[in-house]
């Protein structure tokens, strides 16, 4: 019944009342018709016949929206009751109207009937505009609906891109840690079981949060201590950690792995290939409603290596996924030497921007 | 050619309509015999269609000068530029070329300057209905399009979403499985080191085509 709910009374006044004005002046175009009329008589015709129309016309609205309220199934029979009515509409219009016009009953059916016969054509054409525009408001709506609908899926586009990046990040993290434990197991066979116990007792807890999108920064320095653990037994007094991260900050959500990555990349393009080593540190400040995250080496700086630079590429991408522009990652050398990562992301108190989209 | 052919058919379907609606009004004036009435119907489809020419042209002008949809406006523009030039044509027609028809169409002899008042009230009246009638198409019609192409764009959009997500599972360790292997490979090392340094070289070589396949 929906379909017919737009054909209500209010839409065929609205149709009916400038067809009823603009017929009433069919007259006035005749002149012949009135060239001995005083103006007032003509005015008086006039209202006389738009008052005429009206009626018939309201009659006609009246009936079609009866006809609308009945149960009916399929759209012929709908169709047919309406033109039914229209025309039964019409002609008792006519009728009443012409008797009262004349004081008495209409004398003749026929003449009654031809003038009912003109109301039909603009029924037809009201019903087939009222019908198009229902048509058009239905799928308006529906138009509306998949402009939802595809807002939904943009969001959760960016969200499997995130995915995607984020699954970059898992497998690359884990290689690197198991080959350093493999290399460790080859020189100190016991530092290296002890690794691997270390690792797999953070991993039971870790991988969990390394899987969501938004970790608490405490996990990920725990996760970013676990790793440089791994890497010291291996590097020994070559490699110096200093962690800086206030216990204000430590419960402020960020996305899983970033740190590692910034750690992990400080240590191989910087630090591992110098034989003296060096000194990463790891720190985490407020700056107004942005959370920094700095992590600094000491290494050999800005080199061209393989490979160099596709975790910081994927970290971008994903700061631009989750922040939506609103987070940056910036590269500088550090002084006195080395290389400095540093991320500033917006955080309220609560949680980030797109934690809850 | 195809803009000729739409003009015509305009100005028929007026023609058939007008002259019809005439028909019914006057018929009682015409002869009875029926072919005599046939005749009188044909002239007055005739008498019509042509009248109607110039309004079909100022519609189908529009909708190529429009083609997103004219504003009431210009609806309006046309529909008066046709009505007037369409009545001067059957005013022309009714009084020098068919004369009964000036005669008889309204029951009265009217001269040409009255035979145009009437034609520019009946031309402008069901010109204006018909374009009314033929905006609501047109929209209609354009909210179709639309509506196919913006379904077309979400079956698209669902297909890349879900090979995405087919990607990202694909690059995913299975996190029970990983923790079970690091965890027999823990144990192994108290008895087997040269077994548990195989299994740790098959869990790197893993971990590297998971990388490889995120990368692909």
């Amino acid at each position: 019944m929906d379909r017919w709910a737009g054909i209500d009374l209010r839409l065929g006044a609205a149709l009916a009342a400038p067809i009823c004005l603009a017929l009433s002046t069919q007259f006035l175009f005749q002149p012949s018709l009135y060239e001995h009329w005083s103006a007032t008589e003509i005015a008086v015709a006039w209202v006389q016949e738009l008052a005429h129309l009206a009626a018939v016309a309201f009659a006609i609205v009246v009936a079609i929206h009866v006809a609308g309220r009945i149960r009916m199934r399929g759209t012929v029979p709908r169709l047919a009751s309406f033109a039914f009515a229209a025309a039964v509409g019409a002609f008792c219009g006519e009728w009443m109207v012409l008797w009262v016009r004349w004081h008495a009953p209409p004398s003749s059916v026929e003449g009654v009937m031809v003038m009912a016969l003109r109301w039909l054509p603009l029924a037809a054409i009201c019903g087939v505009i009222a019908f198009s525009r229902a048509r058009s408001r239905g799928n308006e709506l529906r138009l509306h609906q998949l402009e939802v609908d595809r807002r939904q899926l943009e969001r959760k586009a960016i969200d499997s891109e995130l995915g995607v990046l984020q699954a970059q990040v898992e497998p690359h993290f884990l290689f690197n840690t198991l080959a350093t434990i493999r290399r460790l197991q080859k020189v100190d066979p016991a530092k290296g079981r002890e690794t691997l116990s270390g690792f797999l007792r953070y991993l039971q807890f870790a991988l969990p949060a390394m899987r969501s999108r938004w970790v608490a920064l405490e996990t990920e320095v725990e996760l970013v201590s676990a790793y440089l653990d791994v890497l010291q037994v291996r590097m020994g007094s070559r490699l110096r950690v200093e962690i800086d991260v206030p216990a204000e900050l430590r419960h402020l959500p960020i996305p899983p792995l970033s740190l590692a990555t910034l750690v992990e990349n400080a240590i191989k393009h910087g630090l591992a290939s110098l034989p003296e080593g060096g000194c990463v540190t790891v720190r985490a400040q407020r700056d107004a409603r942005y959370l920094v995250l700095t992590v600094a080496d000491t290494g050999q700086g800005f080199v061209k290596a393989e490979g160099a630079g596709s975790g910081l590429a994927n970290l971008r991408m994903r700061l631009r996924g989750l922040y939506d522009g609103a987070a940056s990652l910036l590269l500088a050398p550090n002084e006195p030497r080395g290389f400095r990562a540093i991320v500033r992301m917006p955080c309220d108190d609560c949680a980030a921007p797109a934690a809850h989209a | 050619m195809r803009d000729l052919s739409r003009v015509v058919a305009g100005a028929a379907l007026g023609g058939l309509f007008i002259g019809s609606m005439e028909f019914v009004q006057t018929q009682g004036l015409a002869a009875s015999a029926w072919h005599e009435q046939a005749v009188w119907l044909a002239r007055l489809v005739l008498h019509w269609a042509i009248s109607c020419v110039p309004i079909a042209a100022a519609a189908v002008s529009l909708e190529r000068r429009a083609p997103g949809g004219a504003s009431v406006r210009e609806y309006a523009g046309a529909v008066f530029v046709g009505a007037s030039v369409g009545a001067c044509v059957m005013a022309l027609h009714g009084l020098y070329v068919d004369r009964g028809i000036g005669q008889w169409a309204i029951g009265m002899d009217l001269d040409l300057h009255a035979r145009y008042l009437y034609g520019v009230w009946v031309l402008g009246f069901w010109g204006s209905l018909g374009a009314a009638l033929h905006a609501a198409d047109q929209r209609q019609k354009r909210y179709s399009e639309k509506l196919r192409g913006a379904e077309l764009a979400r079956i698209s959009r669902q297909q890349r979403l879900a090979q995405a997500n087919l990607a990202a599972l694909h690059s995913r360790f299975e996190p029970d499985r990983l923790l079970a292997s690091l965890r027999a490979i823990e144990e192994a090392y108290g008895a087997d080191v040269a077994a548990a340094d195989r299994m740790l070289d098959d869990l790197i070589r893993e971990s590297r085509c998971a990388l490889g396949r995120t990368l692909a």
